[in-house]
């Protein structure tokens, strides 16, 4: 559904390059993660994909749309949810909404309906000057909903959420993810690509430095560690084992036998020290 | 369908902003001190206090002479020296005979100009030429006779209707496509099927609305119903697009309000400087006359008190439209280059 090849972005237009030769693929039904930490060109890679930026150098497709050639068309079949609560504040919620379903040529979602799932269907008639962040948020993710898009762009979807919330709203990803809609998610937040994402892309400088599921990533780039709370003579003691040594795999072993363990944890890699092992910085 | 979505949204924004009230309450204010406060006519000539010593005789012929607003006899010199302290803006003459011939005494305050000085001159001298005979050698011919004769008050209505009506689009069109910018509005505009061309017609459909909404309440009230309202609403709507245009035109060139006020200023003043030579024609240098509010000014101006220059308004009408579609080509491509 998406397929990039040999992507460069300049926005000074010089040897400054905000994304550098950036080529990946999208299959139909998947979502891909597109982790980074700010100023890494996640940004600029989905603002050349959603066509608000111009396509300088290298080959983009989005749903079969080549973006050297932009087409209207294309909007129809895709959704963006943006992460700046880009909403009109003098209108309320379902003018916002209706306003919107006005523009496409496709069969839209009924701007109620799409309040609801979101958890807004009270403050409908309501300005949405009058929402806090976290609704504005919910606004906007129901804005990308309307035309039903076959390729959907969320930028931190769940970004100032209270953790209910964005439950919800990872629910819904979800959900239309298994109707067969095609995902392109930004973020930094490694837990919410985690769960979420078939696959991950992490880039750093304007360069993709991995591509792969988040169970593969972990798998290569974990330590293969289990975390065990104990009690001995009343004391509650700690310990980390590798399931890789044998000598504390058979540690590991009559530990469990002796029946004195309290909690026990494996100790996977997570995303972001897997990108920090990678990359040398964070995802913040 | 998508161009009347876009221009159903920009009304409500209008309507539930402060703008359209700002729009209403300037109307009701030009026209309440138009109609109210400002005189039919300006004038600044001075009372004239005249002794004459034939007063009875030649009283009418001097008032006549004097062609000013109030001429007030008195009996002495000393009277209208006198009653001169008392109003410090008046001007005196002394119409006295000696040997039988006339002796006429300008009595001045001290700092009139020396313009005013030789036009009451001329006009008392001619008189007493003809008073003692001689025919005057200087004669006036006027060359618009047809010239209608425009009270101050309804003389300002085509500024108000070029600065506010015609040209409101420029400021606030600018002012609107900015807000969008800012709020991000326009990123989720630029990710739908619609048009760049809809998004900028949608905004100048709607100032075109706003100055016909002031422009007709101004001159309904003013004017009555007496006017050629179709040359009016075709005068109005084509300089409304004008000045719309500029501003989108503008708001294309700039990413925000704050990096586009210095250029929206300077324009807004250059554009504002044609009103000098409305009112003084004495003062109407080529590079004033070339500014597109100059020939709109007097169009405005030929609707309102027509002399039957009807190319002048057509002119302007056909003028302002080329000059619209231009612009518009150009808007439109600098916000397909860059639209957020």
């Amino acid at each position: 559904m998406i397929k990039v090849n040999g992507l460069w972005h300049s926005y000074s237009k010089d040897n400054i390059y905000a994304v550098k030769n950036v080529t990946f693929g999208v299959e139909k039904g998947e979502i891909f993660g597109f982790l980074g930490p700010s100023g890494a060109g996640k940004s600029t890679t989905q603002g050349i994909l959603t066509g608000l930026l111009p396509l300088q150098k290298g080959e983009v497709y989005v749903g079969g749309y080549d973006l050297k050639k932009p087409c209207d068309d294309m909007f129809n079949i895709i959704g963006v949810s943006f992460e700046q609560p880009n909403v009109y504040g003098k209108l309320t919620a379902v003018e916002n909404l209706e306003f919107f379903a006005r523009l496409y040529d496709v069969p839209v979602n009924d701007p109620m309906h799409l309040l609801k799932m979101v958890g807004l269907e009270n403050d409908a008639k309501k300005k949405a000057s009058e929402f806090s962040k976290g609704m504005k948020q919910r606004l906007v993710f129901a804005r990308s909903m309307l035309n039903n898009p076959e390729i959907w762009f969320l930028d931190e979807p769940t970004a100032g959420l209270d953790p209910a919330t964005a439950g919800r709203i990872k629910e819904i990803i979800r959900d239309r993810n298994k109707k067969g809609t095609t995902i392109f998610l930004t973020t930094h937040n490694m837990y919410v690509a985690d769960e979420l994402c078939d696959r991950v892309a992490f880039i750093n400088d304007g360069e993709i430095v991995l591509i792969d599921s988040p169970r593969n990533l972990k798998l290569k780039y974990g330590d293969r560690l289990v975390e065990v709370e104990y009690r001995e003579e009343g004391e509650l003691i700690k310990e980390t084992f590798s399931i890789t040594d044998d000598n504390e795999r058979q540690k590991l072993t009559r530990l469990i036998a002796s029946g004195n363990i309290e909690t026990m944890h494996t100790k996977e890699a997570t995303l972001e020290e897997i990108f920090i092992k990678v990359t040398g910085r964070g995802l913040k | 369908m998508k161009l009347w979505a876009l221009v159903v949204k920009d009304i409500k924004l209008s309507a539930k902003s402060n703008y359209t009230y700002i729009v209403l309450v300037f109307v009701i204010v030009f026209v309440v001190v138009a109609v109210f406060f400002v005189p039919d006519e300006f004038t600044n000539d001075p009372e004239v206090f005249v002794h004459a010593g034939t007063e009875g005789l030649l009283s009418g012929k001097i008032e006549k002479a004097l062609d000013v607003d109030e001429v007030v006899f008195y009996g002495s010199r000393d009277e209208v020296i006198s009653n001169m302290k008392k109003d410090r803006t008046s001007i005196g003459v002394d119409i006295t005979t000696e040997n039988g011939k006339m002796v006429i005494e300008f009595i001045t305050q001290g700092y009139e100009s020396e313009r005013l000085k030789k036009i009451l001159e001329a006009h008392v001298m001619g008189w007493a030429a003809l008073e003692t005979g001689y025919e005057p050698n200087s004669y006036v011919t006027v060359l618009e006779s047809n010239n209608p004769d425009i009270p101050a008050n309804k003389g300002m209505l085509p500024v108000f209707l070029v600065m506010e009506s015609a040209f409101m689009g420029f400021f606030m069109i600018a002012a609107y496509v900015f807000q969008d910018k800012e709020e991000g509005t326009i990123k989720a505009y630029a990710v739908t099927p619609a048009k760049i061309w809809q998004y900028l017609l949608s905004k100048v459909l709607v100032f075109v609305l706003f100055g016909w909404v002031s422009g007709l309440l101004a001159t309904i009230i003013i004017m009555g119903p007496g006017i050629r309202y179709l040359q009016f609403m075709l005068l109005l709507t084509s300089a409304s697009i004008f000045g719309s245009m500029l501003g989108l035109i503008a708001a294309g060139l700039f990413t925000s309000f704050t990096k586009a006020m210095n250029v929206i200023f300077v324009v807004a003043f250059v554009l504002g400087i044609t009103v000098i030579p409305y009112y003084m024609p004495s003062f109407s240098p080529v590079y004033i006359r070339i500014l597109p509010t100059y020939p709109l000014l007097f169009a405005f101006r030929e609707v309102l008190f027509p002399t039957g220059n009807t190319v002048l308004v057509y002119t302007n009408v056909l003028g302002y439209l080329a000059a619209s579609a231009v612009l518009f080509y150009i808007a439109n491509k600098l916000f397909e280059k860059k639209l957020v």
